[in-house]
C-alpha cells in the first residue's frame, strides 16, 4: 500500500520517531483539544427521554440509540445493500460491486476512461485513501487532485492524513505556508495566517472544480430507502465536485448504510456534534441520482461503487461491532496515545482506537505487520466514552492482541508461559517474587530482558520492597 | 432510465449472507443494547436549544452561531424585499453581477437588484463563477440548527449557492421546521420525490484545517444571509 | 455496561483482601494501609496467601490461557475466603478489582473454564475497590486528620473511572481528611500512559505520555505537594519517570495518605 509505512517501520519506530518531534506533539495536542471540548458542549445541547427507567437520557441515551440502529443495520444488511443499490439504479445511478480494492480500482478508472476525461477532482474520502485510488489514476495518465484543504495539502506534501476529519492537522501555518510556496509557486510574501492560506487555496482549486471532468467523493451514510448518499462536508468542495464535473464516483463501504431518513436523521444528530461539536456541518448533501432535466448543472453520470475489501469478514464475528464506524474521529480527539503521536504512527489510512482496531483487520491480510497496530493503546477506555455508536473498541484490541498472541514470537510465548507456570501456584509465585532472589536477579536481568530495557528508557527501575506485605501478614502484622 | 450494474451482486453479497446466517457474536463484557423491537420508532433527538414558542428566534441565533446573518422581514408587493436590505446588498456587489435560481423568490428579488442597475443573470456556472452574489429560495428552514435547504430541482440547479461569494436565500416563515427530523423524516416516503440534490446549509462555508482555527468561505461561499419572509406565501 | 447489584455493608464486616502482586513486592505499606484502614472502618480482614495475581498483564497482552492459569489461583483463594464466611473481597488496586470484577468471567469463559467463570461472577459481585468500600462505610469511619496540611492532586485510574465507575469515592474521601486540600489540574483523567505492556513495548510513546501528565501536575494552581491515585502501577511509572529526569515529586497511594490520617489506635477499635 503506497504512501503507508506499515512495511518497512514497526510501531514502536514509527511511535518514537513521532513523539520525538515536539513540533507535531504540540499541534496535534492543540487541535484534539479543541474537537473534543466542542464535542461535549454540541452534544451537552441534544436532549432525549429514556425509554425505560435505569436508561440514560440526553446524548448518552442517543448514543445508545446509535448503537441500536447500527446493529440493525448490520444484521440486515445484505438486504438493505440490494435495496439501496435497487433504488440507485431506478434513479439512472449506476453500481459497481466491489469486492476487493482491485475492483474498485479498475471499474473508476474505467469510468473515467469512458467519460474521455483526463481532469479528477476529490472530496475527501478514506475510503479511496484505503483503495490507493489515486495512483491507479495517476498511473492511467489522469490528474488528480485533492480539494478538501486538508487534502490538498497533505497531497502536495506527499504524506498521508494524520487524521480522519482534519488531515493535514500535524501542519502549523508556518509548514503549510512554506508549502504551498515550494510547491505550487504561491507568491513568497504570502503571509502565514490562516485567512490568507484559505484564500489562495480557494483560489487555485476554484480553477480545479471548474476544470474538473470527474468528481470522486466518500459517502457518510447510504440511505436504503431512497438510494441515496449522504456527504457531510464543511468546505463546499463536496458540492462542488458533484455540481460541476459531469461525472460523480461515490465510494461507499458496504456497512455505511442507514435503513431509513429517521436512522439517518439519529446519526446526523450525533456525527458533526461528535467529530467538530458542530450541530451539522456547513453542507449536509443528499444525493439521489444525476442531475434531472431542467437542472443547469450537475454530473450526467452517478457512480456508486459498494466496498467490500475485507469489511464482511467482520461480520458476525468478534469484532462485528467495529462496522458500526461511522467516521467521526472522536475517539482519535481523546485519545492519549494518539494525543502524543499523532496519525502516521499507526502506519495506514486510519488512525487512533479505531485505526488500532481496522488496520490489523483490514489491512492484516495483505500486510502480516498491521497486526502489532493493535498494541497502540493502553486500554484506557476514553475512546468508548466517546464514540457516539458505542463501539467496545477496548474489547475489540483485546480481541485483536489475542488474536495476534497465537502468532507471536517464541520467546514472548514462552516468557509468558514461563510466568503463568510460577504464578499460577503461591509456592511458586513466592520463590519468584522472594526480595533476595528479585535483588540479585534484578539488577542484572531487567538490563537484558526486552522488558527491562523497554522499562528503563526514560524510567528508572523501580526496587522491591525488602519485606513483600505476604511476609508482614504471615508475621502477624 | 435505469442505471448498469457492474460486478457480481449475489456474489459480492455471499459472504456477508454466509457470516450473518452463524448468528452474529456479541461483547460479554459491553454488551449491545438489546435493542428496539422491531418496527419501534428511532428516537427523535431533542434539541435544548429549541424555543418552540419561538422557531424564529431560534433560527436567528442558531445561524448567527453560524456565522450566517438573518434578516426577518414582512412580505412585501410581488416578494420585494425591504428597499434598505437590497440597497445594502447592492453596495456590498459594488459592480459585481448576480445570478438568481430559477425560484420565484429568488426572481423577484433579481427583479429588484436590476432595478438598481445590478447585472443579473440565471444561475448558469460560467455566470455563478463570475458573479459576486447568487439568489436562491429554499424548500425549507430549520430552527434548531440555523439551517436552510436547498432542492436542485425547484432552484434549477446549484450554482447560485456555491459559487459566489456571497449567498442570500429567501425563505416564508411558513417553511421553517423545526428540527432536522422534520425534514428527514419524511424524505422517504415518496423516493421519487427526492431531487437529485438536497442541500442542508447551516451557515457559509467553512474550514478549520489551518490550525484548527476557523476561516469561512473556504470553497463555497463566505457569506450567507437568510432572509426569513412573514406573511406572503 | 456489566453493572452487577451490589448490597451496601452496614455493620461488622469481613473482608478478604486482595494484595495484588504490585502492592506485594513493590509497595507493601499501601496494602498495610489499606488493612488499618478497613479495620478502623470495622472490618475485620482475612489474607488468603493462595492467592497470586489477577492476571491482568497477560490478559492484556493477549495471552488469555497463561492469564486463566494464574487467574484460577487468585480466584480459588478468594471463594474460598468468601465460602469461609468473608462479605467481600477488597482491592487496593483500581485495575485489578476491574480485572476481576469486569474481565474474569469473560477470560474463564473464553479458555473454556466454564466452572471458573460462574465463580468469577459470584466472586466479582463481592468485590470492592478500596476506596469503595470506604465510601460505603464511611459512617463507620473515624474522622481523618492529617499530621501536616497536604494538598493533593489526584489521578484517576482509567479502569476504576470508566469500567467501575468510582468516580467521585476518592476526591470525597480525601476532602473529607483533615488538612487534606484536593487541587483541581487539567488532564487529571487522562491515561498516565502505563497500559501494562503497553509501558514496555512503546515505551518512547509511554514516557510521552507520562510526560505529559508530569506537566500538567506542575501547572496545576494551586500547586500540588503529592500526587496520590488508586492504582500503584500508575504512581509507579509516573515517579520512575519524575524521577529520572529530575522532577521532584512525591506519588502515595490514596490509602497511605488516609491512614496517615487515622487516629492512633484507630485501627484497634
Amino acid at each position: 500500500m503506497t504512501g503507508h509505512q506499515l512495511v518497512g517501520t514497526t510501531l514502536r519506530h514509527r511511535t518514537a520517531a513521532a513523539v520525538a518531534d515536539e513540533r507535531l506533539r504540540a499541534n496535534v495536542a492543540r487541535a484534539v483539544d479543541r474537537f473534543a471540548g466542542h464535542r461535549l458542549t454540541g452534544l451537552a445541547e441534544l436532549d432525549h427521554e429514556p425509554a425505560a427507567p435505569g436508561e440514560p437520557g440526553g446524548a448518552d441515551g442517543l448514543r445508545r440509540a446509535a448503537r441500536a440502529v447500527k446493529q440493525q443495520v448490520l444484521a440486515d444488511l445484505p438486504d438493505l445493500l440490494e435495496r439501496f443499490a435497487d433504488r440507485v439504479l431506478a434513479r439512472g445511478g449506476h453500481v459497481c460491486w466491489a469486492s476487493t480494492a482491485a475492483d474498485a480500482r479498475r471499474y473508476i478508472v474505467d469510468v473515467v476512461e469512458a467519460a474521455g476525461a483526463t481532469r479528477v477532482a476529490k472530496s475527501k474520502s478514506m475510503a479511496t485513501e484505503e483503495i490507493d485510488l489515486n495512483p491507479a489514476l495517476e498511473a492511467a495518465g489522469k490528474e488528480v487532485v485533492e480539494t478538501d484543504l486538508g487534502e490538498w495539502i497533505i497531497q502536495l506534501a506527499g504524506e498521508t492524513p494524520s487524521h480522519i476529519i482534519a488531515p493535514a492537522l500535524h501542519r502549523d501555518r508556518h509548514q503549510i505556508r512554506d508549502l504551498f510556496v515550494d510547491t505550487v509557486a504561491a507568491p513568497p510574501g504570502l503571509g502565514t495566517e490562516p485567512a490568507e492560506l484559505v484564500r489562495f487555496a480557494r483560489g487555485r482549486l476554484r480553477e480545479v472544480f471548474l476544470a474538473a471532468d470527474v468528481g470522486i467523493t466518500g459517502a457518510n451514510i447510504a440511505v436504503a430507502d431512497t438510494g441515496s448518499i449522504v456527504l457531510v462536508t464543511n468546505e463546499g468542495n463536496g458540492r462542488l465536485v458533484t455540481a460541476l464535473p459531469r461525472v460523480h464516483v461515490a465510494v461507499l463501504g458496504m456497512e455505511r448504510l442507514a435503513a431509513d431518513w429517521a436512522q439517518t436523521d439519529l446519526l446526523l444528530a450525533l456525527l458533526a456534534r461528535s467529530a467538530t461539536g458542530q450541530r451539522l456541518s456547513s453542507y449536509t448533501s443528499v444525493v439521489t441520482g444525476a442531475r434531472a432535466a431542467g437542472e443547469a448543472d450537475g454530473p450526467d453520470e452517478l457512480h456508486v461503487v459498494i466496498l467490500d475489501n475485507g469489511r464482511s469478514d467482520l461480520l458476525g464475528g468478534e469484532h462485528h461491532e467495529m462496522l458500526g464506524c461511522i467516521r467521526c474521529g472522536a475517539c482519535l480527539n481523546v485519545c492519549p496515545v494518539y494525543r502524543q503521536t499523532g496519525g502516521h504512527a499507526y502506519g495506514w489510512v486510519y488512525p487512533g482506537p479505531m485505526g488500532a482496531v481496522l488496520t490489523p483487520l483490514l489491512a492484516g491480510k495483505e500486510h502480516p505487520e498491521a497486526a502489532e497496530v493493535a498494541g497502540a493503546s493502553t486500554l484506557c477506555g476514553a475512546c468508548m466514552d466517546a464514540c457516539p455508536v458505542q463501539i467496545p473498541l477496548q474489547d475489540l484490541l483485546l480481541s485483536l492482541r489475542r488474536a495476534r498472541a497465537a502468532d507471536a514470537g517464541r520467546a514472548e510465548r514462552a516468557a509468558w508461559r514461563a510466568w503463568a507456570a510460577a504464578w499460577s501456584d503461591a509456592r511458586r509465585y513466592g520463590a519468584t517474587t522472594r526480595a533476595a532472589t528479585w535483588g540479585r536477579w534484578a539488577a542484572g536481568l531487567a538490563g537484558h530482558l526486552p522488558a527491562g530495557r523497554g522499562w528503563a528508557t526514560g524510567r528508572t527501575m523501580p526496587r522491591p520492597a525488602a519485606e513483600r506485605f505476604r511476609d508482614r501478614w504471615r508475621a502477624g502484622s | 432510465m435505469t442505471g448498469r450494474e457492474t460486478g457480481d451482486r449475489q456474489g459480492f453479497l455471499a459472504p456477508a449472507r454466509r457470516r450473518l446466517a452463524g448468528g452474529i457474536a456479541t461483547n460479554p463484557v459491553h454488551p449491545p443494547p438489546s435493542g428496539p423491537a422491531p418496527g419501534a420508532p428511532v428516537p427523535l433527538p431533542g434539541y435544548r436549544n429549541l424555543d418552540p414558542d419561538d422557531p424564529v428566534a431560534t433560527f436567528a441565533v442558531a445561524l448567527s452561531q453560524v456565522d450566517g446573518t438573518c434578516h426577518v422581514v414582512e412580505a412585501g408587493p410581488d416578494g420585494a424585499l425591504p428597499d434598505e436590505l437590497v440597497g445594502r446588498l447592492v453596495a456590498e456587489l459594488g459592480d459585481r453581477s448576480a445570478v438568481v435560481s430559477d425560484e420565484p423568490a429568488a426572481r423577484a428579488v433579481g427583479r429588484q437588484l436590476a432595478a438598481r442597475g445590478v447585472a443579473v443573470h440565471d444561475a448558469t456556472v460560467e455566470d455563478a463563477a463570475r458573479a459576486g452574489l447568487g439568489v436562491t429560495g429554499a424548500v425549507a428552514a430549520i430552527a434548531a440548527t440555523g439551517s436552510i435547504v436547498l432542492d436542485s430541482r425547484a432552484a434549477g440547479g446549484r450554482s447560485a449557492s456555491l459559487l459566489p461569494a456571497v449567498h442570500l436565500c429567501v425563505v416564508s416563515v411558513n417553511s421553517l421546521r423545526e428540527t432536522p427530523a422534520d425534514v428527514l423524516r419524511g424524505l422517504g416516503s415518496e423516493p421519487d420525490a427526492l431531487p437529485p440534490s438536497l442541500v442542508l446549509v447551516t451557515g457559509p462555508s467553512r474550514t478549520g484545517d489551518i490550525e484548527q482555527l476557523l476561516t469561512l468561505g473556504a470553497h463555497g461561499p463566505t457569506a450567507l444571509h437568510v432572509v426569513l419572509v412573514n406573511g406572503g406565501q | 455496561m456489566g453493572r452487577q447489584g451490589r448490597a451496601a455493608y452496614g455493620g461488622a464486616v469481613r473482608v478478604s483482601l486482595l494484595i495484588t502482586c504490585v502492592v506485594d513486592v513493590v509497595a507493601p505499606d499501601v496494602a498495610g494501609a489499606a488493612v488499618r484502614l478497613l479495620r478502623a472502618g470495622g472490618c475485620e480482614v482475612t489474607c488468603n496467601l493462595d492467592q497470586t495475581c489477577c492476571g491482568q498483564p497477560a490478559w492484556n497482552a493477549g495471552f488469555a490461557e497463561d492469564a486463566a492459569r494464574v487467574a484460577r489461583a487468585t480466584l480459588d483463594a478468594l471463594a474460598a475466603d468468601l465460602d469461609a464466611g468473608a462479605d467481600a473481597v477488597v482491592v487496593p488496586a483500581g485495575s485489578c478489582a476491574t480485572m476481576v470484577r469486569v474481565f474474569w468471567p469473560e477470560l474463564f469463559d473464553l479458555v473454556g473454564d466454564h466452572d471458573s467463570a460462574a465463580r468469577a461472577r459470584r466472586v466479582g459481585e463481592r468485590t470492592r475497590e478500596l476506596t469503595e468500600l470506604l465510601a460505603e462505610r464511611a459512617d463507620h469511619l473515624p474522622a481523618l486528620r492529617l499530621l501536616r496540611p497536604t494538598t493533593v492532586a489526584l489521578h484517576a485510574s482509567c479502569h476504576m473511572l470508566r469500567e467501575l465507575h468510582i468516580v467521585d469515592q476518592p476526591g470525597a474521601l480525601a476532602t473529607a481528611t483533615d488538612g487534606c486540600e484536593v487541587v483541581d489540574w487539567e488532564g487529571a483523567d487522562r491515561c498516565c500512559g502505563f497500559g501494562g505492556t503497553f509501558s514496555v513495548k512503546l515505551p518512547e510513546a509511554s514516557v510521552a505520555m507520562a510526560d505529559e501528565k508530569l506537566r500538567a501536575l506542575a501547572e496545576a494552581d494551586p500547586a500540588a505537594d503529592e500526587l496520590v491515585g488508586c492504582d500503584t502501577s500508575c504512581l509507579l511509572h509516573l515517579q520512575a519517570r519524575a524521577d529520572a529526569t529530575g522532577r521532584p515529586l512525591r506519588t502515595r497511594h490514596l490509602a497511605e495518605l488516609l491512614a496517615e490520617g487515622l487516629p492512633t489506635g484507630a485501627e484497634r477499635g
